[in-house]
C-alpha cells in the first residue's frame, strides 16, 4: 500500500458498493508450523453477498475460513468484519459466525434432531426454512448412520440458521447429492439479505451460479477480490460465462501475482 | 449456546450403550471377582485390604479411569468439526469443558455404583456380611466428589499442557502416588510417617476417598483449583487449530 501526495492511502476503488452497504473483512498473517500459509489482507465486499473463494488445493481457503471463524490459535482477536471501512475489532462487531467445516463430522451418538437442539435450533424449523434440503428424512437418524453428504446438509443448514452476519461454508457443495446441490444453490441465492456468506469452492460453475463476489487466493495471498461480473463480463450467458470465469481465474493462478491486470479490491491491511 | 444444551448432548454421548455398556459390564465383573476374593482373605492390610474393601478400590480405579477418559475425549473432540462449528456458533469453550467434566464424572459414578454394589451384593451372598453394602451406600457422596475431582484434574491437565503431555502428567501425578502408597501400605501403616503418605496422596484424588471426612475439604480445594485451571486454559486448547 502506498501513500499519495495528499497523505492518504492509495487503495483500489470499490465503486460497486455504497459506503453504507459494505463490509470490510480483514485477516492477519497466519503461520502454521512456522510457515506462512495465509498472508494478511483486507477486502471490502457488499453488505449482502455470497462471496466465493477460489484457489488451488493448499491456497489457504480453509485456513481463511478458520481464521475468520476465530478458530485458529493466531485468531485473537477474531478477524475483522466491520459494517463500514473503519477499523473495528470484529469481536465487538458480532458475537458469532455461522460456520460449516469442510468435512462435517457430527457427534456420532446424536440424531439430527438432537444435534440441531445442541445448537439451540429446532430441526423442524430448519426443515421449514429449507424444505428442499430434505432434513425431515434425517430427523431420527443417528449421525453414525448419516452419509457424509447428509451430515453436510445438516451442518450447512445449522450454519445458515440464525442471524449471524457472516456465514462461512467450506466447500459446502462437495459431498452433497444432486438434489441437495440444487437446493443449496437456491438457498444461497435467496438467503443473503444483510449478511455475507462466504463459500469456498473448486467449481467455476458453482461460483457462477451463486456468487456475486469473488475472492481468489494464490499461495496464501489474496490476488483478487471483486464482483464476479468483472471476470465473466456483463452478460452472464451460461456456459460461456463459466468458461470465461475459469479462464480468468486460471490466468490469475498461473501468472505472476503482480502481473495481473485485473483490478482488485484486495490489499494488505 | 447454554451449558444445559451442551451438557445434555455430551451426557447422552457418555451414556450411549456403546460407550457405557462395556464399562458397566467390566465394573460388575470386577466387583464380583473382588467380592469372591474378599471372602477368602483374612488380612486387612496392603493388597488384601484393597481386595477386602473392593468397593473403595473400584472407586479409585474409576477415578483414574475418569482422568484418562476425559483426556481421551478432549483429545478426540478438541479439533473435530462439530466442536469447531459449536464454538463458531457462540458456544463458550469453558462451557464445553464444564459440561464434559460433569458428564464424565457422572458416567464414572454410574460405573462405580454398578461395580461397588455388585461387590457388596456378591460379598453378602458369599457370607461376607452387609458391611460392604453399608460402606458403598455411605461413601456415595464422597465418591461422587472424588470422581468430579478426577474429571476436573483430567480436564485441567489437558487444557493446561495439551493432549500429548496430559497423559504422562496424569501418570506421574495420579498413578505413581497410588503405587507409592500401596507399596508402603503393604509394609503396614506404621512403615511410613502418616504425613508422608498424606503428602504423597494429595496430588492423587483417588487416594483421598480411602481416608476420612477431612478429605472432603482437600478434594473440594483440589477440584476448585483444577476446575479454575481447566476453564481458564480451555480457550487455547478447545476448538483452536
Amino acid at each position: 500500500m502506498r501513500s499519495n501526495d495528499r497523505g492518504t492511502t492509495d487503495r483500489p476503488p470499490v465503486t460497486e458498493v455504497t459506503p453504507l452497504d459494505r463490509r470490510r473483512i480483514a485477516w492477519p498473517d497466519v503461520r502454521r508450523g512456522g510457515r506462512l500459509v495465509l498472508r494478511g489482507h483486507e477486502v471490502v465486499v457488499p453488505g449482502s453477498a455470497v462471496v466465493g473463494i477460489m484457489g488451488v488445493n493448499g491456497a489457504g481457503k480453509s485456513t481463511l475460513m478458520l481464521q475468520l471463524a476465530g478458530l485458529l490459535r493466531s485468531a485473537r482477536p477474531r478477524a475483522g468484519v466491520a459494517a463500514d471501512a473503519a477499523t473495528v475489532d470484529s469481536t465487538t462487531a458480532f458475537g458469532h459466525v455461522g460456520f460449516a467445516p469442510q468435512h462435517a463430522a457430527l457427534p456420532a451418538w446424536l440424531t439430527a434432531t438432537e444435534i440441531a437442539r445442541m445448537f439451540g435450533l429446532d430441526i423442524s424449523d430448519l426443515h421449514r426454512q429449507h424444505p428442499a434440503m430434505r432434513l425431515d428424512e434425517l430427523v431420527d437418524t443417528p449421525a453414525t448412520k448419516l452419509s457424509v453428504g447428509q451430515q453436510q446438509a445438516v451442518s450447512v443448514a445449522i450454519a445458515l440458521a440464525g442471524d449471524a452476519p457472516l456465514v462461512l461454508l467450506d466447500e459446502p457443495f462437495a459431498p452433497l447429492d444432486f438434489r441437495r446441490r440444487i437446493a443449496l444453490t437456491e438457498i444461497l441465492r435467496q438467503h443473503v439479505a444483510g449478511r455475507v456468506i462466504m463459500i469456498s469452492t473448486q467449481s467455476a460453475a458453482e461460483l457462477s451460479a451463486v456468487c456475486s463476489w469473488v475472492l481468489v487466493l494464490r499461495e496464501g495471498r489474496c490476488v483478487f477480490s471483486g464482483p464476479i461480473a468483472a471476470l465473466t463480463g456483463p452478460a452472464s450467458d451460461g456456459e460461456r460465462a463459466v468458461q470465461r470465469l475459469e479462464k480468468r481465474i486460471m490466468d490469475m493462478l498461473d501468472s505472476d501475482v503482480s502481473g495481473s491486470r485485473i483490478p482488485s479490491a484486495c490489499h494488505p491491511p | 449456546m447454554t451449558l444445559a444444551l451442551l451438557f445434555r448432548g455430551l451426557l447422552r454421548r457418555e451414556l450411549a450403550p456403546s460407550a457405557l455398556g462395556g464399562m458397566l459390564v467390566t465394573a460388575a465383573a470386577a466387583g464380583a471377582a473382588l467380592a469372591l476374593l474378599s471372602v477368602r482373605v483374612d488380612s486387612g492390610q496392603g493388597i488384601t485390604q484393597l481386595i477386602r474393601e473392593g468397593d473403595r478400590t473400584l472407586a479409585g480405579v474409576f477415578a483414574i479411569t475418569a482422568v484418562f477418559r476425559i483426556i481421551g475425549r478432549l483429545s478426540d473432540d478438541a479439533d473435530r468439526a462439530w466442536p469447531l462449528q459449536l464454538v463458531a456458533a457462540g458456544a463458550a469453550r469453558p462451557a464445553y469443558v464444564t459440561a464434559l467434566t460433569i458428564a464424565t464424572a457422572l458416567t464414572a459414578l454410574i460405573s462405580y455404583t454398578a461395580g461397588a454394589w455388585t461387590f457388596a451384593g456378591v460379598a453378602a451372598a458369599a457370607g461376607g456380611g452387609q458391611a460392604a453394602l453399608v460402606r458403598a451406600v455411605a461413601a456415595l457422596p464422597l465418591v461422587a466428589l472424588m470422581l468430579f475431582c478426577a474429571a476436573t484434574f483430567g480436564a485441567a491437565a489437558f487444557c493446561a499442557v495439551g493432549g500429548a503431555a496430559a497423559r504422562p502428567l496424569a501418570v506421574v501425578v495420579i498413578i505413581l502416588p497410588w503405587i507409592l502408597v500401596a507399596i508402603f501400605a503393604v509394609g503396614g501403616d506404621d512403615a511410613l510417617p502418616f504425613i508422608v503418605v498424606r503428602i504423597a496422596s494429595l496430588p492423587a484424588p483417588p487416594l483421598a476417598v480411602s481416608a476420612s471426612v477431612h478429605d472432603v475439604g482437600t478434594m473440594m480445594i483440589y477440584a476448585g483449583v483444577s476446575f479454575a485451571c481447566a476453564v481458564t486454559t480451555a480457550e487455547r486448547r478447545i476448538a483452536r487449530l
